[in-house]
């Protein structure tokens, strides 16, 4: 059965399409199929990024309304490996519906105050919706665009509140040129990372693979 | 150290999704009362670029009456490590950062004792 995953926030620019494009381009060069919901309005993922030249062919990205999610995903749903929805990043119908339809909600935050309230709206969301739902939804926060070498007080300070808050964080993903390239360049970690085109692009495929392996952790603890 | 994982524990899981009735409608109205679902929607005319803010009627949505108190939790501005906006020797940084240290003080609260020094 599909594996559906939210990347939602209700915060633009923190990094929820490049989540998306990173975690879907691990999961199809380990030879899944991968679709990607593109529900933004801006269509980032279908006119900016996704490239049937360059992008492999384990890949496929349709655009929809946020109206039309629920739909999308239904009409989808165990044709993929996997289902990737990436919404705008507005409290909007979308958002909710891509929450209801996921099995797990990745809420990438960068590390500010700021940010980390959007962050623990839709978390605490997802915890209202799980105590009315019959049916379970993961959601974890994601360290989205860490410096890989300092890390200041604010920072530390803003993780320190997270977990005060009770807020579950699964992974970090530092800031990489590797990430950005995949717009650049139209493509997936895997293909920057070979002949090292973009030095960064193996820590970041290994990051992002650290994320889902521990994603399937979650789902494994919460199955058992 | 760089490889990727291996493909075995990359291949998603296989999630049992055996059909439930849902209450959509109270799922929807939990969503609206969560301050999400403030635009687009079956009923909705075509959704804008960006959503209006909204303070539901608990005061859980979008701005003041939020229920989230990360800023509150912060300590107050005037107790904050201070960052010196200003070049300086590593080994000035370094003694005051000792200095800070050993009497257990800010160091906003040793600019503060430097200043009235001053004066």
């Amino acid at each position: 059965m599909t594996f559906i995953i939210a990347c939602a926030s209700s915060k633009g620019g923190c990094g929820k399409s490049t989540l998306a494009v990173a975690i879907g381009g691990v999961y199809a060069s380990n030879g899944s199929s991968v679709l990607l919901i593109d529900a933004d309005t801006r269509r980032r993922l279908e006119d900016e990024w996704y490239n049937p030249k360059t992008v492999s062919s384990n890949i496929s990205v349709i655009s929809t309304r946020s109206e039309d999610i629920a739909k999308a995903v239904e009409a989808q749903r165990d044709k993929y490996d996997v289902i990737i929805i990436d919404v705008e990043g507005s409290a909007n119908w979308g958002l909710a519906e891509a929450i209801k339809a996921a099995d797990f909600c990745l809420v990438p935050s960068n590390v500010s105050f700021q940010d980390l309230r959007d962050a623990q709206r839709v978390y605490d969301h997802v915890e209202s919706l799980n105590s009315e739902s019959k049916r379970y939804r993961h959601c974890w926060i994601v360290w989205n665009r860490v410096p890989p070498a300092i890390r200041s007080k604010e920072m530390t300070a803003t993780m320190e509140e997270a977990v005060a808050n009770g807020l579950r964080v699964i992974g970090t993903v530092h800031e990489r040129d590797a990430y950005k390239a995949m717009f650049s360049y139209q493509s997936t970690l895997d293909k920057l990372r070979a002949g090292n085109a973009v030095p960064s692009a193996a820590k970041a495929e290994s990051e992002i693979a650290r994320l889902i392996t521990a994603m399937h952790d979650e789902l494994q603890k919460k199955a058992a | 150290m760089n490889e990727p994982m291996s493909r075995a524990s990359l291949r998603p899981p296989s999630i049992k999704r055996e059909p439930i009735e849902e209450d959509d409608a109270k799922l929807t109205e939990l969503a609206k009362n969560n301050g999400f679902a403030a635009s687009g929607g079956p009923s909705s005319p075509p959704e804008p670029n960006r959503a209006p803010p909204v303070i539901s009627p608990q005061g859980q949505g979008q701005g003041q009456g939020q229920a989230l108190s990360l800023r509150e939790r912060r300590p107050p501005k005037e107790i904050r490590s201070v960052a010196f906006n200003c070049k300086m020797k590593p080994s000035v940084k370094a003694r005051l950062d000792e200095i800070c240290v050993e009497r257990g003080i800010s160091q906003a609260d040793l600019l503060e004792e430097l200043v009235a020094q001053y004066e």
